[in-house]
């Protein structure tokens, strides 16, 4: 039983052990075992580095050096990986600083209280907001109610310059930002830059290591502050940056503070005298004069760095950390009287001002515009540019410069050209040369829009070229079936013209259509015979056989003309008229009804000349046989003169024939000589 | 004795025969009047086979049968209609036009007026094409009037008339009930007005009349364009498209409402495609270098421009918009240039970007 429950909590001990994502190896012999002479080695460095770090004046650069040994031969302690974070935080190299605090907590993340703290601020450097506002809250909880005093602020101020970061992130500012180049900027702080109202001369100020003297001031681990400048060649571009020496440089620190807009008066720092004081220099020619102090009251034991001139020269605006502050460096006014000596300084008060750092001034020429630096206000991290004016006694709200003018590190030494387009400025980016650089800020303004051009089709018709000419439609050409039938009607022996009469008889029907008579003159006629009708023509003259013709106009065959000359012969012995209009059924003897008025222009004629004669006779074309065909001739001739008889003509004026095809009157090849030949003939025997 | 007897009745019968008229003394006349219209029908039947030419499309063969068949028949009023018709098509508008007019001496039929007004309104003769259309609608059919009213109606359109426009389509619609231009019309002119809505009612009738009408979907789009309506916009330009695929002035619009979404390859895409169907459409370059400029590829939004620019040397726009690219590659020079030339051809906010920032 008992065994059972060691053996338990060994496993427990061991899978406790073993879960972890990471081990934590602390500095002991026995994890090292086999290396103990480099072990001991090791402890020693750690020693060393230990008191670099925790001094007074924390070494983290030499510290970090030491560290870093030591991690290679144990890359695995939460609490190294911590340290080296923390002097990579201090030195300012945040991602380095990120990596290896991660490291440390994935360790044990237990390995520091301010472990959480320091990763928020470096995912805040890094633009990570959420990130780091997550972490912070996350550290806020992990504090005893006592811990959390210390604290609080500070985590509260870090949540919204996150929060404030975010915002201006989400709004950039449209800007040109150009790093000056490597003819200014090294990989040394390179800050503090004013430049004349023509934009053609710039002064700086940089650690590096051509500073006047050469030496490194120990407490900032930096080079010692030098005055730098450059100029603008043809092509517009700064040259290569130079170091005016002395006067205005020193062994010690030698910052720019500020520079009237032509160019011929600065104001530098010097951190030479009383903790740092202001001093003021003029370009004799070529030859800066020995700079001068301002005087007490701007100067004071106390730090004074950046300063500005107002137009007018008549007040200047510096930074002071003098304790009568709101706290840290605050920006303070002192006016000329009229004598040309300095008042007594005023602080510029709580609007601009805070209980943080604000660490530069810049006054505009236009008299009411300020630029300055500040570690308060709605900062986005370390120092911001923020723009106030000054009218009517009123400082109007300071408005942060906005993204990516102001970046999560110290943006600061804000100035700007006389013709406000460009700003000079410096800050810390990752594509940089390294430490500060100074970049020039074109302000851009409001985007312009650009402009589309688009178009429609309002109006149907125009889209669609649609056509509404119209055309008149066609004309129906009065198909005319007609015939006109015209002529001369004359005598058949003397030719001269004869005086006649033509009927016009609808066959169908037997009524007459019309009636007409030629012209006694000439003897010319004409008859219009529309269309539709079979037509029985007669034609009569005094003392003459009358004439008759068929003309069967029941199919329409459009608009012809045709000439007849008519003769008509005297009745006399032997002469012959055609019976046009007498019809039979086809191979039969029977009369067809529209031979009604041929037979009528017969009866009438016998009638008239009561003694007349006449022989009926029978011909056909030649088709079929001789014998058929005078049958059939014969008995179409009686059926003529039956019907006569029938109609009271008395018998013995009549005779009938049939002479079957013997006398043709035309041609038997056509089908047209065919149909002529095909007719029913009197002849007078006898008056 | 027989004789004279026999004469004397032969003749009292021949003029017995004499008096007796045909049944129908009216059919007489009508042969006479048939052989004359038989005798000069020459003209209606090349004035009929001028129709058959206009019909194929052979307008001076047409013209020249026209010519003929006024030839015989001076007074033909169809024939100078119908070569006024063809004179049209060939665009010699003044003898269309003075072959209208006589047309209208011979025979003053609304159609006439109706086809001579639009002759005189491709002539830009405004005054000469209202006064005809008013004669054509006052005396024509319903369709000639309904067709009248509306062309009266785009008269006045195209003399920004709109109030008067919209009341010659309520004719135009009052005569022709299904008159689907007259309601795509009306609601131009109502979108003229910035009556949206309104606009919105007609376009949408037209399109029940007629859902093939491609630009109709393009009108209503760039209303809901208007109202802000974006969705709504890209469908109906879409539509548009998908009934004329080479619909050009459809996908430069729907680009334009892309790139107010923001979504600028979509936009890219359409520009791209109106330039493949019309090569020489400035807008859609300036457009396309707009949406690049957008996507921050300035020196390939002023290649575009640069073409628009070729394209149309006057385009005030597109030297506006190739500053503004010019300006973010920091060519304040060239940007400056740009604008200047913006500002002459008369884009007045060119005038506030020199001032500001050019010497």
């Amino acid at each position: 039983m008992k065994t059972k429950i060691l053996y338990t909590f060994l496993i427990l001990l061991f899978s406790g052990g073993l879960s972890l994502s990471g081990q934590n190896v602390s500095f002991e012999k026995s994890n090292f075992p086999g290396k103990e002479k480099l072990f001991k080695e090791v402890m020693k460095i750690m020693k060393s580095a230990d008191k670099l770090y925790s001094a007074d004046y924390p070494d983290y650069k030499t510290a970090l050096d030491l560290y870093l040994r030591a991690n290679s031969f144990n890359p695995n302690n939460a609490e190294l990986n911590f340290k080296i974070g923390k002097c990579y935080f201090e030195r300012k190299n945040f991602p380095k600083a990120t990596e290896y605090l991660e490291k440390a907590k994935s360790l044990d993340e237990h390995v520091d209280l301010e472990l959480n703290f320091l990763l928020a601020k470096c995912y805040h450097i890094d633009y990570k907001f959420d990130k780091a506002i997550d972490l912070l809250i996350k550290f806020r909880q992990t504090l005893d109610p006592q811990t959390i005093k210390e604290y609080e602020k500070a985590i509260e101020k870090e949540i919204n310059e996150c929060k404030t970061g975010k915002k201006l992130v989400a709004n950039p500012v449209r800007v040109y930002i150009k790093n000056l180049g490597p003819a200014v900027n090294t990989k040394y702080p390179d800050y503090s830059s004013v430049v004349n109202a023509d934009n053609s001369i710039l002064y700086f100020t940089s650690m590096r290591p051509s500073t006047t003297g050469g030496g490194i001031d120990e407490i900032r681990q930096q080079y010692f502050e030098d005055i730098y400048f450059t100029k603008k060649d043809s092509l517009g571009n700064w040259e290569k940056a130079k170091n005016p020496g002395k006067p205005l440089n020193s062994d010690n620190h030698d910052a720019v503070v500020g520079l009237s807009p032509d160019g011929q008066q600065i104001y530098i720092y010097k951190g030479e005298t009383n903790g740092g004081d202001i001093f003021t220099s003029k370009l004799d020619g070529k030859v800066w004069t020995k700079p001068v102090s301002l005087g007490k009251n701007v100067n004071t034991a106390y730090h004074e760095s950046s300063a500005s001139f107002s137009f007018d020269f008549l007040t200047i605006y510096f930074v002071s950390n003098r304790p009568d502050g709101y706290g840290g460096h605050d920006i303070y006014r002192c006016k000329k009287d009229e004598k040309g000596r300095w008042g007594v300084a005023e602080n510029l008060g709580g609007d601009i001002n805070t209980p943080f750092e604000e660490a530069s001034i810049f006054a505009l020429p236009d008299g009411k515009t300020f630029y300055f630096s500040s570690k308060g206000h709605n900062t986005m991290g370390g120092y911001d540019i923020f723009k106030i004016t000054y009218e009517d006694g009123k400082w109007s709200e300071p408005q942060n410069l906005g993204y990516p003018v102001n970046t999560t590190g110290d943006d600061v030494f804000f100035s700007i050209s006389a013709n406000g387009k460009y700003g000079y400025y410096s800050s810390r980016t990752k594509d940089g040369f390294g430490s500060l650089d100074i970049y020039e800020i074109t302000f851009l303004g409001k985007e312009k829009e650009v402009v589309t051009n688009n178009e429609d089709n309002l109006l149907a018709f125009r889209t669609e070229g649609v056509k509404e000419e119209v055309i008149e439609k066609k004309v129906e050409i009065q198909d005319v079936n007609l015939m006109i039938l015209k002529g001369t009607i004359t005598d058949e022996y003397t030719k001269e013209p004869l005086p006649a009469t033509i009927e016009l008889t609808d066959l169908t029907n037997n009524k007459i259509v019309a009636t007409f008579e030629n012209n006694k003159a000439t003897g010319k006629y004409l008859v219009s015979l529309p269309a539709g009708k079979n037509y029985g023509i007669t034609v009569n003259s005094e003392n003459c056989l009358f004439y008759s013709d068929n003309v069967n106009l029941t199919d329409k065959q459009g608009y012809k003309e045709v000439v007849k000359d008519i003769q008509l012969k005297k009745i006399a012995v032997g002469s012959k008229v055609v019976l046009k209009n007498i019809f039979f059924d086809s191979g039969k003897a029977t009369l067809k009804p529209e031979s009604q008025k041929e037979l009528e222009n017969l009866i009438n004629i016998l009638n008239e000349v009561k003694t007349l004669k006449i022989e009926i006779s029978g011909h056909t074309d030649n088709v079929g046989s001789a014998k058929f065909n005078k049958a059939l001739s014969e008995r179409r001739a009686k059926a003529v003169v039956d019907y006569l008889i029938s109609k009271g003509i008395s018998a013995d004026r009549l005779t009938y024939k049939g002479y079957g095809f013997d006398q043709p009157i035309a041609t038997n090849d056509t089908p047209e000589g065919r149909q002529q030949n095909r007719r029913t003939e009197f002849k007078v025997i006898s008056r | 004795m027989r004789q004279i007897f026999i004469t004397l009745l032969l003749t009292t019968i021949i003029f017995g025969v004499k008096a007796q008229t045909g049944d129908n003394p009216a059919e007489v006349l009508d042969t006479i009047k048939t052989v004359s219209a038989a005798d000069n029908q020459k003209a209606e039947k090349l004035y009929n086979q001028g129709i058959v030419q206009y019909q194929q499309g052979k307008y001076d063969e047409a013209v020249t049968k026209f010519d003929e068949a006024i030839k015989i028949k001076p007074n033909f009023a169809k024939a100078y209609f119908n070569r006024a018709t063809c004179k049209a098509e060939q665009e010699k508008y003044a003898e269309s036009i003075s072959d209208y007019n006589m047309a209208i001496l011979l025979d003053p039929a609304a159609k006439s007026y109706f086809s001579r007004g639009l002759v005189r309104y491709k002539m830009k003769d405004y005054t000469g094409a209202e006064t005809d259309f008013k004669n054509a609608a006052a005396s024509g059919t319903s369709t000639v009037k309904a067709q009248a009213f509306y062309y009266l109606g785009c008269v006045y359109f195209d003399g920004k008339k709109y109030e008067e426009a919209i009341k010659q389509y309520d004719k135009a619609i009052e005569a022709k009930p299904d008159y689907a231009y007259a309601f795509n019309d009306r609601g131009s002119a109502k979108r003229q007005l910035e009556k949206y809505q309104e606009a919105l009612k007609d376009y949408r009738r037209a399109i029940q009349l007629n859902p093939q009408m491609a630009f109709t979907f393009n009108n209503m789009a760039s209303v809901k364009k208007k109202l802000g309506d974006l969705e709504g916009a890209i469908t109906d330009y879409t539509s548009a498209i998908e009934l004329k695929p080479d619909y050009y002035i459809a996908y430069n619009n729907r680009g334009s409402v892309y790139m107010m979404k923001k979504e600028y390859n979509k936009a890219l895409a359409d520009f791209t495609k109106a330039i493949s169907l019309k090569p020489d459409y400035a807008f859609a370059y300036n457009n396309r270098g707009n949406v690049k400029y957008k996507l921050k590829r300035y020196e390939d939004a002023i290649k575009d421009y640069n073409e628009a620019i070729k394209i149309n040397p006057s385009y005030g726009y597109a030297y506006l918009n190739r500053g503004i690219s010019k300006e973010m590659l920091r060519d304040e020079s060239g940007a400056c240039a740009d604008w200047k030339k913006a500002y002459s051809l008369g884009i007045e906010r060119a005038h506030s970007y020199v001032k500001a920032q050019c010497n």
